[in-house]
């Protein structure tokens, strides 16, 4: 079973932040708290949906822990959590 | 261009302290984001991958330099010193923070501009032919029109909450610019067949885009003029009560229009314009014309024709310069005078953004070269529309300076791209880089040229913003089990001949899709009967097999 993460947009400036174990927020994935645990997994978003004057629309994502560093298992999570687009922006 | 009189200004005024409230509200953590949600939407405020997304209406595409100016300050103190057209003639900030959304809007307002209704379940802009006022094959001015619905639309109680999103274009040339056919309702401003000289609209409905794309279905050979904003009512009247609410997937008009039938759909409207045709709603003339005379022509000076200087350049020994004449220059309707198209799709960028720099620099020469207006394109290109032929190697040379030269507009590079999976949050696959691959491979100028007219638009999902299935070749990202991949279609114009691609085959890996283009395009160039022969055309033709056949030759 794929292990998950509980992750949203920060209200103050949309950037992505995912929940630690102590249910606040890091704007680092490999340091968001990694689950298997479905009850778990069911309160940390319970958390997060009562603090939404942090996070947005918070949900959970697949990660794949590799020497315990998490990464996203989408490209879509990769491409969020890497802080901006994949390509160069105009300057 | 349509100055705001004192009411428009109150009500923006009003809008931005009204959101500013919102927006303090949420930050205290007084109201939550369900609550929160359909008020920053109607603002434009989206929350996209990595930050919020402002978008900001430019109505029908045009700025004047003061406004241009407001949106690079703007680029430059809330955002990260850039901005992207959209497809819709607006533009977008991609990363502003919550508690500047305010400020911004107020920034916007002192500038006569605002983000109403860019978002959500109504009207949206009303786009026009960027060529407006200047194309020589111009019947009428559309952009009179397009604000006389802009003030009907803005705020419209009864159509504050529709089935979906409403977009309306407008032209009023014979060669479509404005891909009217591809709209809910499109409007092209025709003579009255049976009383020369007397002008209307023909009523074409039903287009778009997305997951159902549709050709617009003609309602009305001529709408005489004045009855312009009633026919829009009754229109909209039948969608907001017969259009389907319960699928949003099938909520547009086209799905309506199909699903009556296009004679049942007539029929009702003009059932229901019945009661409303000789309302408060009728357009006067002298209500048209003033609002016409906020665009009336600048003061030209009388020069002689500049046509064959042009024609000379563009086949000129400076081939830099004459390859930019040819492909980014249009001729003017005024003797002297030509069109400049800047283009913002420079090899390698990604398409449709624009620094903050350089925003101020193409203002500058607006003011010094030109009116002091310049037009967004849907094709997420600018244009300066009043430029001195006489001036026209002064302006290429400060483009250049600008990065703003690259001699592709209409071409295979000038493509329209959705900001796909970089920065949208509905996206299954990119855009850009797929964009910026396909620029890089061409990069000899002379093949670019001997290509000739020719439209490349990608879309990062079946939403379809970068208006793949209108591009003479489309792409379209899907996701197949994690991994982007690629849909190829060929023979979609967005024109006059409005068409729709077609799917030439299985999608493409993402490393493979450039190369696919590449294929289309040698295959295309080796084959053409002539120069005269354009893409579309050849396409027409001979149909999809022979590009199947050298692209699927060895699976
Ligand atoms: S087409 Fe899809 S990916 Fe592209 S901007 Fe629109 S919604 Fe986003």
């Amino acid at each position: 079973m794929t292990q998950q993460m509980v992750t949203g947009a920060a209200t103050a400036d949309g950037r992505p932040i995912y929940m630690k174990r102590d249910h606040t927020w890091t704007d680092r994935l490999a340091d968001g708290h990694v689950t298997l645990d479905q009850d778990e997994l069911a309160r940390m978003l319970q958390s997060a949906r009562g603090d939404e004057f942090v996070v947005c629309d918070p949900y959970v994502i697949e990660v794949l822990v590799d020497r315990a560093r998490p990464q996203p298992a989408s490209l879509r999570e990769k491409i969020r959590a890497s802080g901006g687009p994949t390509i160069a922006i105009a300057s | 261009m349509y100055r705001y009189d004192a009411h428009d200004q109150q009500l923006v005024n009003e809008r931005v302290a009204q959101f500013r409230d919102q927006v303090r509200r949420r930050l205290s953590g007084e109201i939550s984001e369900n609550e929160f949600k359909p008020l920053r939407l109607q603002n434009g405020l989206y929350m996209q991958l990595h930050a919020y997304m402002l978008r900001v209406a430019i109505p029908y595409g045009l700025l004047s330099t003061a406004q241009l100016r407001a949106l690079a300050l703007i680029a430059r103190r809330y955002d990260r010193g850039y901005a992207h057209w959209s497809t819709r003639q607006n533009v977008q900030y991609n990363w502003p923070k919550l508690e500047d959304v305010p400020d911004i809007l107020a920034e916007l307002a002192a500038v006569e501009m605002h983000a109403i209704q860019t978002s959500g379940n109504c009207i949206r802009n009303t786009t026009a032919d960027h060529l407006a006022g200047v194309a020589r094959d111009e019947l009428e001015d559309p952009r009179p029109y397009c604000e006389i619905i802009r003030q009907w639309s803005t705020f419209h109680p009864e159509f504050a909450f529709l089935p979906r999103k409403f977009k309306i274009a407008v032209t009023g040339s014979s060669s479509d610019r404005a891909a009217v056919r591809v709209h809910d309702i499109g409007l092209r401003i025709v003579e009255d067949p049976d009383g020369p000289g007397a002008r209307g609209f023909e009523i074409l409905v039903g287009g778009g885009l997305g997951r159902t794309p549709r050709i617009a279905r003609r309602v009305r050979d001529f709408l005489p003029r004045r009855h312009l904003l009633s026919y829009l009512e009754a229109i909209l009247r039948v969608y907001n009560q017969y259009g389907r609410r319960d699928n949003k997937y099938k909520a547009r008009i086209k799905i309506l229009v199909d699903a009556l039938g296009v004679d049942e759909f007539r029929r009702q409207v003009e059932e229901e314009w019945e009661h409303i045709r000789d309302s408060a709603l009728e357009l006067t003339d002298e209500e048209l014309a003033r609002v016409s005379g906020f665009f009336a022509s600048p003061a030209y000076e009388a020069l002689e024709s500049s046509d064959a200087m042009i024609q000379g350049w563009a086949l000129g020994s400076d081939r830099a310069f004459g390859r930019w004449v040819a492909a980014n220059t249009r001729l003017h309707k005024q003797p002297g005078y030509s069109v400049v198209m800047i283009s913002c799709k420079a090899r390698g960028k990604a398409p449709g953004d624009i620094t903050a720099d350089q925003m101020d620099g193409v203002a500058e020469i607006a003011d010094a070269h030109g009116f002091g207006q310049v037009v967004v394109t849907h094709e997420q290109n600018l244009v300066l529309p009043d430029i001195k032929s006489s001036e026209l190697h002064a302006v290429w040379r400060k483009l250049e300076a600008l990065e703003l030269a690259e001699p592709n507009v209409g071409r295979a590079t000038d493509i329209i791209a959705c900001p796909g999976l970089d920065y949208c949050n509905l996206a299954n696959a990119r855009s850009i880089p797929v964009a910026q691959e396909i620029s890089e491979s061409i990069d000899d100028y002379d093949y670019l040229h001997d290509l000739g007219e020719l439209t490349l638009n990608i879309s990062g999902c079946i939403n379809a913003c970068g208006h793949h299935h209108v591009g003479n070749i489309g792409i379209l990202g899907i996701d197949k089990q994690g991994e982007e991949f690629y849909q190829l279609m060929l023979g979609g114009d967005a024109g006059e001949d409005a068409a729709l691609g077609k799917i030439v085959g299985p999608a493409f890996q993402r490393d493979a899709i450039a190369g696919a283009v590449r294929t289309v395009l040698d295959l295309y160039l080796a084959r053409r009967e002539s120069a005269d022969e354009r893409f579309v055309d050849y396409y027409r033709r001979v149909g999809a097999k022979p590009f199947k056949e050298l692209l699927y030759a060895r699976s």
